[in-house]
């Protein structure tokens, strides 16, 4: 796995420091009427430039070179456009402080060469890929920056201060464009797919073999100057890769990355406020009903997801510096197939058809501030509930950016059979430039504020305070290259009724040393709380302290083999609770095209104590051992800029065996439980997953993917010994194979208009 | 001796100034009329004189 682009307010390795003159840099930039055309010479030992092939969007262990320009010349909204030396593109959209949004993605024109100075880029940047005003004479904010990899070098043009915060806000000027008109900005991407599934269900009814055939489009609009609208209609996720699937012992839900390009590609606005979360969006929707299933009825089909029938994004921001969002998601119903006690099958409906709707206003306001006013809203057919979630929210930055104070107030609206409404604040302040910062944040929930229904929630009513001070060092000394640390304290209660929940304290310490390796070491402690979750019955459980210790290492990623990983140990005070864990991780590089990587995390629980099951309306708990395994290969091949094939292998096995049972009294504490020993409460979780993907960019947007993906999940309320027992299981246990094949095109209104006028 | 650290000092401000990471650098637009083949090949005809951006910190 290649480490991301994030890097932009380090300087490295000396900030400040002129490039050497036989490693300068030079750049040279033109415009007409449909383009600007960038020149950029990296003077360089061309046998020390780093240039490894990777697929689009990544970086890889490459030399790089980029510019990134500010088109309203407002200090805070951008595009970069990098290429690598291996003629890889990358680009990527800036939006508030600091913020990169890789998954933006244009289409552009670029090419490389190495020669005996160094190494040459050109690239053509069509004002299709860009937003701009209509202005006769314009100045736009312009930065470039290099990368040498085996160096660890970054530098830019106009001077990016590492102590001050953000990055676009620190840019030069590009004076007087003269006589540009933004284009007319539409695209179609229509795309076809086809998919084999194969899973061994082996029932009656129930075809072992399925394919089928997909079809859609996606389409970009330039509304006006400012505004892009983003559709896609009946869209495709089948080759997005699989989630990372882990066995969840607590009482929240896990959040997983979201990989559908649509959700996570200029999404800066909607993400405002925490209100969003994209998964919801067919993933992992938030509400289904099972009502009219009864215990005699068997489930032969059931559907988790539920298919996205269109989505449509428009966002952007005029030259006033209003920025308005709008997100609008439909989701199909969902039914599940059902056998019922005669054998009969009928179909339940068990989610509606439901509307998610996002509306953003952002206005930018001096000095990299803003105010933003957010409402999501999720509509569903029939008789569920619905919901409305708002929020007003600030960010204030001092000149210079060397104070902030943000936050602001939510309010959540459930209208269903009953209604609730809760509210929600958030408030922080703190220093946040310079070697020495400091940050206070307080977050306030009541206890029915919840934004579950298109947000991330894990709980509401609580009152938590964190005090936080950091120091850090970004000249190089003597055996180091940068440093930083921080201590935070965090202070807990419940808000309705007020009650204590937890302090804890946490504090770590980062070094990048001058060989490029950089090491972590983390402590953390916390007192004996109270737990109002753990017992799953709203009953107080007096949860105990604990103590944690943490070592990272992160190796040099220019070196072709490069390893690090992690040591951690946490102790829970009570029945002396012990975890351990060992992860490692390899990287090697066989040379610019092929590499590979190995993880392996080992993390072992010894006499934990948490809820295992309930016994009636009593909470009961266990002191259990848990083991977790999990290891996983991946490997590439890229042929050209163009084309390459990727693998990801995955295996994790996480298990839990009680030993003794414990019934939670009515003052949060334990006692010995007498009853009869409950039967099902261990747990035995394997999942396994092979993602393989060959990309073909056969046209400029225009991809052809073959997908490969083989999936299997066993779930056993009984203990399996020994690992090879587990993975041979997984390996036995059904699997879900599939293959796919789209293909999907970009078709640029204006060449095809072009094309016309020429025929 | 005192000339030296004059003479260094002086030395030490002119290149600060020279170079100052703070200042913001400007870079003035260039239409043009014909364009580069992009090649990654910088020799079309465009680009001569045009102005250089360089000295990256």
């Amino acid at each position: 796995m290649y480490p991301s682009l994030q890097i932009f307010f380090e300087i490295r390795p000396v900030p400040g420091r002129v490039e050497k003159k036989d490693r300068r840099t030079e750049m040279k930039v033109l415009y007409d009427d449909v383009a600007i055309y960038v020149y950029a010479r990296m003077y360089d030992d061309k046998d020390s430039v780093s240039h490894e092939l990777v697929s689009r969007d990544n970086i890889g262990n490459a030399d790089f070179i980029s510019i990134i320009v500010d088109p309203f010349y407002d200090k805070m909204n951008g595009n970069g456009f990098f290429v690598t030396a291996a003629g890889v593109q990358f680009d990527a959209k800036y939006s508030q402080v600091g913020d990169e949004d890789p998954n933006w993605n244009a289409v552009w024109e670029s090419a490389v060469k190495i020669d005996d100075l160094g190494w040459t880029c050109e690239m053509k940047i069509p004002y299709s890929a860009l937003r701009f005003s209509g202005k006769d004479v314009q100045n736009w904010g312009l930065n470039f920056s290099r990368r040498i990899q085996r160096s660890n070098t970054q530098t830019f043009w106009n001077f990016v201060n590492p102590t001050v915060n953000g990055f676009i806000n620190q840019e030069g000027l590009w004076t007087g464009l003269t006589n540009i008109k933004p284009p007319l900005r539409l695209s179609f991407s229509p795309y076809l797919s086809a998919y084999v599934n194969h899973y061994p269900a082996n029932l009656p009814g129930v075809k072992n073999t399925t394919a089928r055939f997909n079809g859609g489009m996606d389409v970009k609009y330039g509304i006006n100057n400012s505004f892009t609208l983003d559709m896609t209609l009946v869209p495709d996720f089948g080759q997005v890769q699989s989630d990372n699937r882990i066995l969840n012992l607590t009482p929240f839900e896990v959040k997983f990355n979201e990989n559908r390009q649509f959700f996570t590609e200029g999404t800066e606005l909607f993400n405002k406020g925490d209100l969003f979360y994209s998964k919801r969006i067919g993933s992992i929707p938030s509400y289904s009903n099972y009502s009219e299933i009864g215990t005699t009825d068997k489930i032969i089909k059931d559907q988790t997801e539920a298919k996205v029938l269109n989505a449509t994004k428009i966002s952007g921001r005029t030259a006033k510096g209003l920025g308005i969002g709008i997100f609008n998601a439909i989701t199909s119903n969902m039914q599940t197939e059902v056998e019922d006690a005669n054998g009969n099958l009928r179909e339940v409906e068990t989610q509606p058809l439901t509307n998610y709707n996002i509306l953003v206003f952002d206005q930018s306001l001096k000095n990299n501030s803003s105010a933003s006013f957010v409402n999501t809203n999720v509509l569903r057919q029939g008789s569920a509930y619905d919901a409305n979630v708002s929020a007003l929210l600030f960010n204030l930055n001092s000149k210079g950016n060397k104070y902030f104070v943000n936050g602001g107030g939510k309010m959540s609206y459930l209208r269903g059979a009953e209604t609730s409404t809760g509210y929600s604040y958030i408030l922080r302040f703190g220093k946040q430039s310079g070697n020495f910062t400091w940050r206070y944040n307080q977050v306030y929930a009541d206890n029915k504020f919840d934004p579950s229904d298109m947000g991330f929630f894990t709980n509401n009513n609580f009152l938590d305070q964190t005090a936080g001070i950091g120091y850090s060092i970004y000249k190089p000394g003597k055996w180091y290259n940068q440093f930083e640390s921080w201590l935070n304290l965090v202070y807990s209660r419940r808000a309705i009724p007020s009650a204590y929940q937890k302090v804890s304290l946490n504090s770590g310490y980062w070094v990048q040393f001058k060989n490029l390796w950089s090491a972590e070491f983390d402590v953390s402690w916390a007192a004996n709380g109270n737990d109002f979750y753990e017992s799953r019955n709203g009953q107080v459980y007096r949860a105990p302290g604990n103590f944690g210790l943490a070592l990272y290492v992160n190796p040099n990623r220019a070196k072709a083999y490069n390893f690090g990983g992690n040591v951690r140990y946490f102790k829970q005070n009570l029945f002396n609770g012990e975890e351990y864990n060992f992860y490692l991780f390899q990287n090697f590089r066989l040379n610019d095209q092929v590499a590979f990587g190995l993880d392996l995390n080992f993390n072992p629980n010894y006499n934990f104590v948490n809820w295992t099951t309930m016994q009636g309306n009593q909470s009961i708990f266990s002191k259990y051992d848990r083991r977790t395994v999990e290891n996983s290969f991946d490997a590439k091949y890229t042929f050209t800029n163009l084309m390459g094939v990727a693998v990801v292998l995955r295996h994790y096995w996480s298990d839990r065996r009680n030993k003794a049972f414990y019934l939670l009294k009515p003052d949060g504490n334990l006692a010995d439980y007498q009853g009869a020993t409950p039967t099902g409460t261990d747990r035995n979780y394997n999942v396994f997953n092979i993602d393989l993907i060959y990309t073909w960019q056969f046209a400029p947007g225009s991809t052809l993917t073959l997908s490969y993906k083989d999936a299997a999940e066993t779930y056993q309320t009984y203990y399996m010994e020994r690992y090879n027992r587990n993975l041979s299981g997984i390996l036995s246990a059904p699997q879900n194979n599939s293959l796919s094949v789209k293909v999907l095109y970009f078709i640029d209104y204006l060449d095809l208009k072009r094309k016309r006028k020429r025929v | 001796m005192k000339f030296y650290l004059t003479f260094l000092l002086v030395l030490s401000m002119s290149l600060a100034f020279a170079q100052d990471p703070a200042k913001q650098k400007e870079l003035q637009a260039v239409r043009t009329i014909k364009t580069p083949k992009i090649d990654g090949v910088l020799d079309d005809a465009c680009w001569i004189n045009v102005p250089i951006a360089t000295d990256f910190f």
